[in-house]
């Protein structure tokens, strides 16, 4: 090896591990260049990416201390930064109010958890004040069954009475009341001298069969018809309550979008 | 001089036992062994740097020698662990190879 090199590659190494390996890496490392095999560059580069690995071992293995402060310092330097910068610590993103019985958590600026959602969700009419709930399931359904058609029922107070239907695009429609949509304009279009036009959508429908059904269930799937609900409740021997004693206009009739369709549901047999 | 893929000390441990394990030897023939078998050169440097760490764990040891350079013999320990660590090696060289295979396919 050039004796330039040699003298301080070797001062890099512990003094420990000079005395036990100097002369043998010396040797080797003379038997390897006169071989051929490897170039004085890469050879001193090697022995001194060495060196100082053993170097830091050996800090590790005496000086425990020293790293352990160390550290201990740069993660106190590092947490003092993150604080100055607002990343950590007070101030950072806002908590959701806790949500009470029937209002629903703001998104705003917040994460939405839905968990944190009670059971029922109160649903809030044009003019903000709360006309009734919603079962958090129809919210987030989990089943589809609760949500024909995307119409949602909504209960009273009691949360067994239906008070009306929350309507996509609409929003909410009590009972008895069809869903106003815009009235349906046919649409004739000119292109390169040929016309076309678009017919509004069929605007009668049939009556479905719902007697027996759970009044929920058939208030929903009427109101998703594009009919109006409306339910009167009756005592009966045969049909159990909550569930449907008849329509009128009965099943099968065929009756224009928007017209009101009177269900008749049971409050069982007269004698409880 | 260069270590081709193969970076860590650990891997540099793994050659230079596998090396002891076919027989004691002292830094040349290490050195020639393991660019023989693994295709890897290394230095002196790292040589070195690799046998005082297995030194230090005792899964090798220095042979007494007249002349300055000392042959190095793989201890029982040192059987032990590389014998766990190739095995564990090839178990995970078997399942990767396969998978390789199946999604070439």
């Amino acid at each position: 090896m050039n004796s330039r090199f040699d003298r301080w590659v070797f001062k890099l190494y512990p003094r420990a591990w000079r005395q036990r390996y100097e002369d043998e890496v010396r040797d080797l490392s003379e038997e390897l260049l006169a071989a051929g095999e490897v170039r004085n560059l890469r050879l001193v580069i090697g022995l001194v990416g060495m060196g100082l690995a053993v170097r830091v071992r050996s800090l590790r293995q005496w000086h425990p201390f020293v790293l352990v402060s160390g550290s201990v310092a740069i993660a106190v330097a590092v947490g003092v930064i993150l604080v100055a910068t607002n990343a950590l610590g007070p101030g950072g993103s806002p908590s959701l109010a806790a949500p009470t019985f029937g209002t629903i958590p703001s998104a705003k600026g917040g994460h939405l958890d839905v968990k944190a959602i009670p059971d029922y969700v109160a649903t809030l009419g044009r003019n903000g004040q709360v006309v009734g709930y919603v079962p958090r399931g129809d919210l987030f359904p989990a089943s589809k069954s609760s949500a024909v058609g995307g119409v949602i029922p909504v209960y009273g107070k009691d949360l067994k009475t239906l008070v009306g239907h929350m309507y996509p695009g609409v929003g909410f429609v009590s009972l008895g009341m069809a869903p106003t949509a815009e009235p349906c304009v046919p649409v004739t279009t000119v292109d390169n001298g040929t016309s076309q036009s678009v017919a509004c959508p069929s605007t009668t429908v049939s009556v479905p069969n719902v007697a027996g059904s759970s009044t929920p269930a058939a208030a929903a799937e009427i109101s998703g018809m594009s009919l109006g609900v409306q339910v009167i409740s009756v005592h009966s021997t045969v049909v159990p309550s909550g569930h449907i004693v008849s329509v009128s206009p009965s099943a099968g009739t065929v009756v224009s979008a928007r017209s009101v369709i009177t269900l008749e549901n049971s409050l069982g047999s007269d004698n409880g | 001089m260069t270590i081709n893929g193969i970076r860590g000390s650990s891997d540099r441990s793994v050659l230079v036992l596998t090396s002891l394990a076919g027989g004691p030897k002292h830094g040349y023939a290490l050195i020639k062994d393991i660019e023989n078998f693994a295709h890897v050169k290394m230095g002196p440097g790292s040589l070195y740097g690799c046998l005082s760490k297995l030194e230090e764990a005792r899964l090798v040891e220095a042979l007494p020698s007249e002349d300055r350079r000392h042959p190095y013999r793989i201890t029982p320990s040192g059987l032990a662990a590389v014998r766990e660590r190739l095995t564990e090696s090839a178990r995970i060289a078997e399942i990767g190879l396969r998978r390789v295979a199946g999604a070439a396919s």
